[in-house]
């Protein structure tokens, strides 16, 4: 008889979502009565079998071992949500949304990180950022590196964006119906790197105060 | 017998459970020792839930056991009940039992 393996994408959910300290146990636990009920019931619902415990167990463990995740998305979505609101009081959306200035800096900044850093160094930190789980004082330095370099690229990249504006605008200061749309497009460039550097932020923040407590010399 | 010791329904199905299986108590044997005798499919997380609870108050014990090849080369978790459980398992009984004196299921209105 040939034995199916359990679902990947349930057991890497579990792998995220589980205690480390259950990880073993429960994964080994539910394979091997996986592979128990192939002998009576079909593959398919041997599947639906595994799933069901994946989500169910999942839901047992995602406010234990998720919270650092969850209140970081709120935080984030607390800061966009105020920001729309304040966008609406000013005149509507519209006018705040600009792909390009987006594209001038934040993908730029990202090339300065990872050549600053390591593609590794910047997955481990947002790893980090969403797990809420750091192991040593070095993956701690390293991570609020990547955020710091991160923000402060980003911003600096908008003011150099920003004055770049400027000097576009004052060489054809005669055209004055342009100056208005492009005067607001130049400052909506820095608008975003500030906002990007905000969040970077409170991303080291929360990297540093994770790390609060570990010792300088593990064992 | 003080209030942190108080079992839970749960709590006393599990230890119960892991006293009837002996040295073989770990999450698989436990869950399907809950369906075979009492029907009850609980999930795995439901049950490493209370499993952690009952050993942070020091009801149970845990020890690592064995990989094998079927559980995809994992360690298993054994239990075991620890003299403290037995005793809060004992209690328990007793107060169950001091309360169901003398009740009839007629008097809350169920038929016998």
């Amino acid at each position: 008889m040939n034995r199916c393996s359990p679902p990947r994408i349930a057991e890497a959910l579990l792998e995220r979502v589980l205690p480390v300290d259950l990880k073993e146990p429960l994964l080994g636990d539910l394979e091997e009565e996986f592979q128990q009920i192939q002998f009576n019931q079909s593959k398919q619902a041997c599947q639906i079998w595994y799933w069901r415990q994946a989500l169910l167990t999942s839901f047992h463990y995602f406010n234990q071992t998720q919270k650092a995740l969850i209140m970081f998305a709120f935080s984030v979505l607390f800061f966009a949500a105020l920001t729309i609101f304040a966008m609406e009081l000013s005149g509507g959306t519209s006018m705040f949304f600009d792909v390009p200035s987006l594209i001038i800096t934040l993908p730029p900044a990202l090339v300065f990180t990872l050549a600053v850093t390591s593609p590794g160094n910047v997955k481990q930190a947002f790893s980090c950022l969403f797990s809420g789980h750091v192991e040593s004082l070095k993956q701690v330095k390293n991570s609020v590196m990547v955020f710091d370099v991160l923000g402060t690229s980003c911003l600096w990249l908008g003011a150099l964006m920003t004055l770049l504006g400027w000097v576009a605008m004052g060489s054809s200061i005669e055209e004055v119906a342009v100056i208005g749309p492009a005067f607001a497009v130049s400052v909506l460039t820095l608008m975003y790197a500030m906002g990007i550097k905000l969040v970077c932020y409170v991303a080291s923040q929360r990297i540093i105060y994770l790390g609060q407590g570990l010792s300088p010399h593990p064992d | 017998m003080g209030k942190s010791r108080f079992l839970g329904e749960f709590e006393q199905l599990v230890l119960l459970a892991i006293l009837r299986l002996g040295e073989q108590a770990y999450g698989t044997t436990i869950r399907q020792i809950l369906l075979d005798v009492i029907q009850r499919d609980v999930s795995i997380g439901a049950l490493y839930t209370t499993l952690t609870r009952l050993e942070d108050k020091g009801l149970i014990r845990s020890a690592k056991g064995e990989a094998t090849a079927e559980r995809g080369g994992r360690a298993k978790k054994y239990f075991e009940i620890t003299a403290e459980g037995k005793q809060a398992l004992q209690a328990t009984r007793q107060s169950l039992d001091a309360m169901w004196r003398d009740v009839k299921l007629s008097f809350v209105g169920v038929k016998q």
